[in-house]
């Protein structure tokens, strides 16, 4: 089965880091939060579209409005700090506050956005083709899927400690965490050597001219390429209407 | 592609000696393997089988921690520090950890890419590849959706894909169904004989290896004990076929476990189940069979409760629960071990019950001894061996003394002896009136142990036969 947008999801990893990292530098010096909430608007529509839009990302949601109200509280008093009253200082707090928001949205969505169209591979290869040493790519694919493979492990083992009558609540317990993370370490631990020796195997750290692994460039680099350098026009016309004048 | 060709991988005298340890995990080993030769590598668990076949594939430096002493030579290139790159491919036994990418495709493709192969000629072998093993259909599947067989091949297909001179399988078919297995001998074999490939395989099941080597290298404590044809080699007796239990009384107590048409699907995915009706009688040893992705993991799970069905009926005995009355054993025990002694590990579900000390010590002792790891109570279970860990799982099970038991794959990486043990404890298990359900590939295992035999295709039980021999 064809992915969605697969002209965008086969474009090189680097088109895209390019593309993220031209969007996050641009979130923070854009001030207008209806160009913020337009690009998040178009980050989550391109995501939604290519079925992306998982539990993962909702979970990201999740952890921002658990740490809301901290923010709310920091943003409200620096406003206060800044202006002569309460209510100016709530209202100008409140206004940091949604514009930091939508900058937090916007770096989340672009790195969300790369790293679900990038399969491992794709990544992998192009730290070799950047010219990275070997050993060093092969740690970069290990620490890449540490996390979700932990997560995963953990889960497997938690499965395993309820078919062994282990109850929800038990997890809280230090006893009980203890024997979650021990196990999991060990195991990661364990396949990561496994997975290293698998991926040198199959010629990652081979010292082979890593100019062949240089991936094509496709339509999907050139609308990538595109995008990100299309989002700084107004502020470099603005450069130039105001080096004119 | 002569027996007069120069040999690939040749040793002379080689010893390895773990870190750690003063006393060599294998010794003596002199041999010399000319391309095309098709190698099995068998003997007991422990007997340094994996070992040696890490340094006969240069990937000894990679994956082993410790001294190696002695020759070893590839196209006549000193070996002791590795083979050259692209020399080898490997497919360890645990095929989850060897797995790094996102999808099927990507995974096969992996290895040509990293060395530069242009796109097109990555499409094609990858394409010829999976359409061999008919997974063509599937090249976008994610791979954390697939089951351990598939997992498994897909790894194979991996190091398949790279053209190595010479590829160390270890138990390549534990997880794989009878059909995969001898396509994957049989492509293996032309490999071998039309491009010269060497071909070394580690196997417990002897009867299948037979049919695939030309030569058998068998370990035994750490010597190579005999190196010759495979019809020479003295064959143990194989697992004794006439003890199966009796097929279980009517007691008129009703069934320990009954499906209705039960439906079951991961996601959006197509139907794993569908529609499935399968009773389970006290006293019963049923053997699920069917191919790989056939549901029968899926099967074991939903009757411990790891998931609900989205239309049909799981009924236990009134009473019981599936937290506590359904013990299962999953496929890959290095994913269910995490205490730190073996019998800390066997005595969690029992301390879980609430059951006092000297009752836990009792079942952990009774249980590991039943198993015939008694003696590794203190060790630490992630330093056990494969099939070690095997038992200890199923031990750690019994220990809960659940009157339904669901095996999944119980017999992956265990030797003759070892399978014999295993065959025992579910025929003593049903003797004492639970209701066994195990899914396995192995035949022989299923005819030997099971009052009945299901086998599960299109997410329905289609087929079911009395085992040959009928009960004594």
């Amino acid at each position: 089965m064809k992915p969605r947008l697969a002209v965008l999801r086969r474009a090189a990893a680097p088109s895209k880091f390019a593309f993220a990292l031209s969007l996050c530098a641009y979130a923070f010096a854009c001030q207008d939060w209806r160009v913020l909430a337009a690009i998040i608007a178009i980050l989550a529509g391109l995501l939604a579209a290519s079925g992306e839009w998982d539990r993962g990302v909702w979970l990201l949601f999740g952890v921002f409005a658990a740490g809301l109200p901290t923010l709310l509280v920091l943003f409200v008093l620096g406003g206060v700090e800044k202006s002569g009253s309460w209510t100016e200082g709530t209202l100008l707090g409140l206004g940091w506050l949604g514009l930091f928001a939508l900058r937090l949205f916007v770096l989340v969505l672009a790195d969300v956005l790369v790293v679900k169209w990038t399969g491992f591979s794709d990544m992998l290869l192009s730290l070799r083709a950047l010219g990275l040493p070997a050993k060093a790519v092969l740690f970069v694919s290990a620490m890449v899927g540490l996390l979700p493979r932990a997560f995963a492990l953990a889960r497997q083992v938690v499965e395993v400690q309820r078919c062994r009558g282990l109850a929800p609540k038990q997890l809280a317990r230090p006893r009980h965490l203890l024997a979650l993370f021990v196990p999991v370490f060990l195991i990661q631990m364990r396949r990561a050597t496994d997975l290293a020796l698998s991926l040198e195997l199959r010629g990652i750290a081979a010292a082979a001219a890593t100019a062949g692994l240089r991936p094509p460039f496709g339509p999907g680099d050139a609308l990538f390429l595109a995008a990100a350098l299309a989002i700084w026009t107004e502020p470099v016309l603005n450069l130039v209407r105001a080096w004119t004048i | 592609m002569t027996p007069a060709a120069p040999a690939v991988i040749r040793a002379e005298n080689l010893a390895f000696t773990p870190a750690g340890r003063t006393d060599p995990l294998f010794s003596g080993v002199t041999l010399a393997i000319r391309p095309g030769e098709r190698v099995g590598i068998v003997g007991p668990s422990g007997s340094g089988k994996t070992t040696l076949g890490y340094h006969l594939c240069g990937a000894h430096r990679l994956a082993l921690a410790g001294t190696t002493a002695g020759a070893l030579a590839f196209d006549d290139g000193c070996g002791l520090g590795g083979a050259p790159p692209g020399f080898a491919g490997l497919v360890a036994q645990n095929p989850e950890s060897q797995l790094f990418c996102d999808t099927i495709a990507e995974e096969v493709t992996l290895g040509l890419r990293s060395r530069g192969v242009a796109p097109a000629a990555c499409e094609a072998t990858t394409t010829a590849l999976l359409a061999r093993y008919g997974l063509q259909d599937r090249r976008d599947d994610s791979i954390a959706g697939l089951s351990l067989g598939r997992k498994q091949l897909v790894a194979i297909l991996s190091m398949l894909a790279i053209v190595p001179r010479v590829l160390l399988l270890d138990e390549p078919t534990s997880y794989l169904d009878a059909q995969a297995a001898d396509r994957l001998f049989a492509h293996l074999r032309a490999l071998c004989r039309d491009e010269g490939w060497v071909a070394l395989v580690i196997e417990h099941d002897l009867r299948r290896l037979a049919g695939f080597a030309d030569r058998f290298l068998a370990m035994d404590g750490g010597r190579l004990v005999y190196d010759g044809p495979p019809a020479e080699f003295p064959q143990r007796p194989g697992l004794p076929r006439r003890r199966r239990p009796a097929a279980p009384a009517n007691d008129g107590a009703g069934p320990a476990l009954r499906l209705r048409g039960v439906r079951f699907a991961y996601g959006r995915d197509a139907p794993v189940l569908d529609g499935l009706d399968l009773t389970l009688a006290r006293g019963e040893v049923v053997a699920l069979g069917g191919g790989n992705g056939a549901g029968k993991t899926t099967l074991l799970r939903l009757i411990k409760g790891l998931g609900k069905p989205a239309a049909g009926s799981l009924e236990l005995a009134p009473g019981r629960n599936p937290g506590r009355d359904v013990g299962l054993m999953l496929q890959n025990p290095d994913a269910q071990i995490f205490a730190h002694t073996v019998a800390a590990e066997c005595g969690y579900w029992p301390a879980n019950l609430g059951l006092p000390p000297a009752e836990i010590e009792a079942r952990v002792r009774e249980a590991l001894a039943g198993l015939g790891i008694g003696h590794l109570a203190d060790r630490s279970p992630f330093t056990l061996s494969f099939g070690e860990k095997r038992r200890l799982c199923l031990a750690a099970v019994l220990a809960g003394a659940p009157p339904i038991l669901c095996l999944d794959e119980p017999t992956t990486g265990l030797d003759d002896a070892n399978m014999a043990v295993m065959a025992e404890v579910v025929r003593r298990q049903a003797t004492s009136g639970r209701a066994v359900l195990l899914a396995t590939h192995d035949p022989d295992f299923a005819a030997c142990v099971a009052t009945r035999r299901v086998r599960l295709e299109g997410g329905r039980a289609v087929e079911e036969a009395k085992p040959p021999g009928g009960a004594p």
